[in-house]
């Protein structure tokens, strides 16, 4: 049964207010969040790559009994050693920050298992594509003309044609961004 | 929006039976609110995403004939550390047959001692669950309120 975004609004508005009224209560709330995170994610990260808990546990250096329990949401005993192996064994990083009580109502409504879910490092975007960086025209364009087979001549002024007229191109960085959308 | 739903048994009355539990046993303010936490993401994530919550179905306990153990029930295990009570509400799917598997009745709060569920109160759960295929109106979305004194 799923729940209407009206009653989604009445969930997180509800939290709102309990986090904000009470200091015990939100201390544990969110400890209990971590908890169920940590081994939702390794879970959900385990099952992505297509492991069992067997496989993960030959990766990590351990035995199945001891992913059984590190995917417990009642287990509450982390070492960082242990997840950095585990991370490792996953194809990701750990990061540990500290963090607002405010962002966690976005991370409770967000919690699902796309949310989970990460990339290897041979299927991460943001490693595989390098940013273009529009500010820097003439290295963008040397390394476009490179790509290219060719030479790029930082003296060289190009020109635009408009109206039927020829003008030199005195903002370089727009080219560039015609040339990596062309 | 939340993938799975909890509800509670009410009494006769129409009262939440797990706030009553929840004062009754004096379970601390931060086991209520782990427990709480605990629930909505069983709602928000679904089963698959809470792993070693739900238990069962149950099948022995300890003074018990097995045939005398209502079919069906669950327990929810909310480990008690730093000294906390073993939260283990009985639960069962459903048990409307309208309702969709991702579905879940609280039907009794119970606390585990000793590795042991209270004597007779799967039989107590199994009457709940009766009551409320009778009587629909006998539960509602389970909220844990942050005041439970």
């Amino acid at each position: 049964m799923i729940q209407s975004d009206g009653e989604s609004c009445e969930f997180r508005e509800t939290l709102r207010k309990d986090l904000l009224a009470d200091e015990e209560f939100r201390y544990g709330y969110a400890e209990s969040f971590l908890n169920t995170y940590v081994a939702a994610q390794i879970k959900a990260i385990r099952e992505q790559r297509g492991m069992d808990q067997a496989d993960l546990a030959e990766r990590v250096g351990t035995k199945q009994p001891g992913i059984s329990r590190l995917e417990s949401v009642n287990h509450s005993v982390w070492k960082t050693d242990t997840l950095w192996r585990v991370a490792r064994a996953l194809g990701v990083r750990l990061q540990v920050s500290f963090e607002t009580f405010g962002s966690l109502l976005d991370e409770v409504e967000a919690f699902n298992r796309e949310s989970l879910e990460r990339a290897k490092p041979n299927t991460d975007p943001k490693l595989l594509h390098p940013k273009p960086r529009p500010a820097d025209s003439e290295s963008t364009m040397e390394g476009i003309a490179t790509e290219t087979g060719g030479s790029f001549d930082h003296h060289r002024v190009f020109h635009v044609i408009e109206g039927g007229k020829k003008r030199p191109l005195v903002d370089q960085s727009s080219l560039v961004t015609e040339y990596i959308n062309a | 929006m939340s993938l799975w739903t909890v509800y509670e048994f009410l009494d006769e009355n129409l009262r939440s039976t797990v706030r009553a539990w929840l004062e009754a046993e004096r379970v601390p303010k931060e086991q209520v609110a782990a427990l709480r936490a605990k629930l909505d993401l069983l709602s928000r994530g679904g089963r698959d995403l809470v792993p070693d919550l739900i238990h069962g179905p149950i099948k022995k306990q300890k003074g018990t004939k097995q045939k005398d153990i209502p079919p069906g029930l669950y327990k929810l295990k909310i480990r008690g550390n730093k000294g906390w009570k073993q939260l283990r509400p009985i639960v069962c799917y459903g048990p409307l047959p309208e309702d969709p598997p991702s579905v879940i009745t609280v039907l009794l709060g119970a606390i585990e001692a000793n590795w042991q569920l209270p004597p007779d109160c799967l039989k107590k759960a199994g009457k709940n669950k009766e009551i409320l295929l009778n009587d629909p109106k006998r539960r509602r979305i389970l909220r844990i309120p942050r005041d439970v004194a």
